[in-house]
């Protein structure tokens, strides 16, 4: 029996102006698998990830969540699509109005009826999880290290153990020891909550750190998809190329 | 004198594109915000922001204004002897005309340009983003808080700004121009009527729906960075302080054209 995705992207085209940055994209994301799409800056990772989650209104193509196409059900769907998705932003996100601790207990301080103790008990708890410090937890984001910003996102994304996260470059901007505590506190809790990761990144690292599968986007397609274990031998001149950092080869060095 | 005619066409269509976007920004927020969940501690926020902090610019503005306005009448009624017409011109012009003018000028300053600069940056940074991953629609937590508060609370900071807008003027004609207070206050209220009063607390309704809705819009809809949010900022105010004297002209028709 085939085993069927839990979310399928079928041919989603958008465009800004005569910009085309999706052409058709195809991918499918499977339950409890940590699919990670790489690919250059200005690829369109970014934009696939938005359209997905709903931030970007896409030109054409079908997103179908459960069986259901969720561009065509409308917002009743799409909301009940977003509920089960927690998203990890590139710069954290995080709202500057707001403490630490409730920035993590966001969605179940507005979502459900938890007392404030509670929910400040919930995001102590989950900050632990990310190796945060209750010290921290009355600090504004302002006053923490980019580091301490990405695992408070984290700690965020999983309060409220979603079934899938999207992760739009989790270690952008960080040094490489800090990135690879990243990636493990996301392999940990992706993990420990049994969710479906979908992370887009250009950190070559950090996609063969954190996936079971990589899919590769180039000029608004999904140019090879493949096994984590085959990326090095794909036989593809884009993914050798990318994953060498090879200035040759058929990826244009100078894109918009 | 083709190319003059087409540069013209496209400012026209790009008016018509704002005015489009604004209506459905608009729409949208009355159409969802009217709708539970509620925000109560946003709403409070800014019912604090817009209208405690604003108390002294506006305060001091109305203060100012009722004083130089009893001063200017003075020079120019003295010379036709109709110094006594002095009261009910200032409390007349400030509670038409001045107070709700300069206090929604005041708060489209400070408060539209606040509003621009605050959401402008939450866009840029994806922090609006972020909400809405986080099942929280961003038209309601932070759009609909700041629209109601602006409507009802600048008709609050004006009445305010009305007592001391007057009182500064009795202070110069009692303390400067020599007239007897009682009198003056006499005079304050013998001509003015209920219609004077609600017509400038009307105004400023509307006011505080034209700045606070401004602000959100362009904010929420700023684009590139810091230089985006910058733009933001300025077309927040600008635009919300030209509507502001556009709305105060249809409003002085509406109410005072038949009297």
């Amino acid at each position: 029996m085939t085993k069927q995705p839990l979310i399928s992207v079928r041919n989603l085209k958008k465009s800004f102006g005569k910009n085309h940055v999706l052409k058709g994209i195809n991918l499918d994301l499977y339950k409890g698998e940590s699919l990670v799409i790489i690919g250059g800056s200005g690829t369109g990772k970014s934009v696939l990830i938005k359209c997905i989650l709903g931030l970007i209104e896409p030109d054409s193509g079908e997103i179908i969540f459960e069986g259901q196409d969720v561009l065509i059900a409308g917002a009743k769907a799409r909301e009940a699509l977003m509920k089960r998705i927690s998203m990890l932003f590139q710069g954290s996100g995080l709202f500057d109005s707001l403490s630490v601790w409730e920035n993590v207990a966001f969605s179940p301080l507005h979502n459900s009826s938890i007392s404030r103790k509670d929910a400040k008990a919930l995001a102590i708890q989950k900050m632990a999880a990310v190796g945060l410090n209750e010290t921290v937890a009355d600090l504004s984001p302002a006053e923490v290290s980019g580091g301490m910003k990405r695992r408070v996102a984290l700690a965020r994304a999983i309060i409220e153990n979603p079934e899938i996260i999207f992760f739009d470059e989790p270690t952008t901007g960080l040094d490489p020891i800090i990135s690879t505590v990243i990636n493990d506190l996301i392999i940990k809790c992706v993990k420990d909550i049994g969710a479906t990761g979908l992370t887009i990144t250009h950190d070559m690292h950090s996609a063969r750190q954190i996936s079971d599968r990589i899919a590769m986007i180039y000029d608004g397609l999904i140019v090879w998809e493949g096994p984590t274990t085959k990326i090095d031998k794909s036989g593809n001149p884009y993914v050798d190329q990318f994953v060498h950092g090879r200035a040759e080869g058929p990826i244009d060095g100078v894109r918009a | 004198m083709i190319n003059f005619i087409a540069t013209i066409g496209q400012y026209f269509l790009r008016f018509l594109a704002t005015t489009g976007r604004l209506s459905l920004f608009v729409g949208e927020t009355l159409y969802v915000g009217f709708r539970p969940p509620y925000y109560g501690k946003q709403f409070w926020r800014q019912l604090v922001d817009i209208g405690y902090y604003s108390l002294p610019v506006v305060g001091l503005t109305a203060m100012f204004t009722g004083m130089v306005l009893a001063l200017q009448s003075f020079t120019g009624f003295s010379r036709f002897s109709a110094e006594s017409s002095i009261p009910t011109v200032v409390v007349l012009s400030v509670t038409r005309e001045l107070g709700p003018v300069l206090a929604g000028l005041m708060v489209a300053g400070r408060m539209g340009a606040a509003m621009a600069a605050e959401i402008g940056t939450m866009r840029v940074t994806e922090q609006i983003d972020a909400l809405t991953t986080l099942s929280t629609n961003p038209i309601k937590y932070l759009i609909m808080p700041r629209v109601i508060a602006g409507l009802l609370v600048l008709p609050v900071l004006v009445l305010i700004a009305d007592i001391i807008g007057v009182f500064g003027g009795y202070l110069i004609s009692t303390y400067k121009l020599g007239f007897n207070p009682a009198n003056y206050l006499s005079k304050t209220i013998e001509f003015l009527e209920v219609k004077d009063v609600v017509s400038g607390l009307v105004k400023a309704s509307v006011f505080g729906f034209i700045i606070s809705v401004m602000g959100c819009y362009h904010g929420y809809h700023s684009q590139g960075g810091a230089q985006g949010v910058g733009a933001a900022t300025t077309n927040a105010v600008v635009s919300a302080s030209i509507l502001i004297l556009v709305f105060n002209y249809l409003l002085t028709a509406i109410f005072f054209s038949a009297s």
